[in-house]
């Protein structure tokens, strides 16, 4: 029973911490937002199973948690109000060629990042081959190209 | 029908060219506020986190002494499940006759705990009713007997402790154990 309630209550913290911390938070861009990753994954585990390592009480935290993500998702479609409470909502960074400065401060994202993104995923060259930039709710930035002219 | 149903996605529109797009500029904003606040909130907690409100700080080391002083215990106010906690107890030359001491401990706070050690090792442990006594040996009759007991806590919640010398002055202490 312990097992199931830590579960409960790592997921439910856990979900509250990275989704104040922002979009960002996960989207491991850089070694050291991977390392970070694995910690966290480790602390959790640690809070999650203590000394016990019998399989069923790993079986017991592992059905919690993704019964706790299939609650969510149908708490969702009940009340969908709470979809961007839950899962956040994307944000345009660049529209039509422009860049919006203040969505980029908010988010704590750089142009650079934009064109990384631009670069890794539509081998673009130049802010201005960019039609749109979005910030999704994974904290990957997608890029829709410019259709080129003629 | 119940609850406002959440726009289907907008379609942002620029140049006469479309973007479909679930963006809410609106609950966007408001996020951002809440997340400000939530930071400052987590940073508190640190704060208050290593002053010693989770345990091992200022705010969580205490002292308790039994009348006279003869018999003192340092420990934490605040532990933790299944974390480290450390009793120091300091006990008087006076205090000790036939070159040993006998240390009582209520068995009500030990169950609730992991013995993980106990320095110096006693010389014999036995039950006594309600209570643990412990007999450590002294060789040196002007010395204080210092005693450590490292203890895990086996839940979280209050606990409430009970240490004495057999025949002898007694201290109480409580702790919260957080999960």
């Amino acid at each position: 029973m312990d097992a199931v309630l830590r579960a409960v209550a790592m997921y439910t913290i856990l979900m509250l911490i990275f989704r104040i911390t922002g979009k960002r938070s996960l989207a491991q861009i850089t070694t050291f937002d991977f390392v970070l990753l694995l910690v966290v994954g480790e602390a959790t585990q640690q809070a999650l199973l203590g000394n016990d390592f019998s399989i069923t009480t790993a079986v017991l935290v592992i059905i919690t948690l993704l019964l706790m993500e299939v609650g969510v998702d149908y708490l969702q479609r009940l009340f969908p109000r709470l979809e961007p409470v839950l899962d956040d909502v994307p944000l345009i960074l660049v529209d039509g060629g422009t860049v919006i400065e203040r969505h980029l401060k908010k988010s704590r994202i750089s142009q650079g990042d934009i064109m990384e993104a631009a670069r890794e995923k539509q081998g673009l060259e130049r802010m201005d081959q960019i039609k749109y930039a979005v910030l999704e709710r994974t904290g990957s930035i997608s890029i829709i190209p410019r259709e080129s002219a003629g | 029908m119940g609850a406002e149903t959440h726009p289907p996605s907008q379609t942002h529109r620029h140049n006469g060219l479309d973007l479909e797009i679930d963006q809410d500029l609106a609950f966007q904003e408001r996020e951002w506020r809440v997340e400000r606040i939530a930071w400052i909130a987590l940073l508190l907690l640190l704060v208050l986190a290593l002053l010693g409100l989770f345990g091992t700080g200022l705010l969580s080391s205490s002292v308790a002494k039994s009348d006279d002083d003869a018999l003192v215990l340092d420990y934490e106010r605040f532990i933790r499940h299944d974390g480290e906690v450390s009793l120091e107890i300091e006990v008087a030359p006076d205090q000790v006759s036939k070159g040993q001491i006998e240390l009582w401990i209520s068995t009500n706070y030990l169950l609730d705990f992991q013995i993980e050690g106990i320095s110096p090792e006693p010389d014999e442990v036995r039950a006594e009713g309600d209570r643990q006594v412990y007999v450590f040996l002294s060789e040196n009759p002007d010395a204080p007997v210092t005693i450590s007991f490292s203890l895990s806590p086996e839940r979280m919640g209050r606990y409430s402790g009970e240490i004495g010398l057999v025949d002898g002055p007694s201290l109480s202490f409580d702790q919260l154990s957080y999960p």
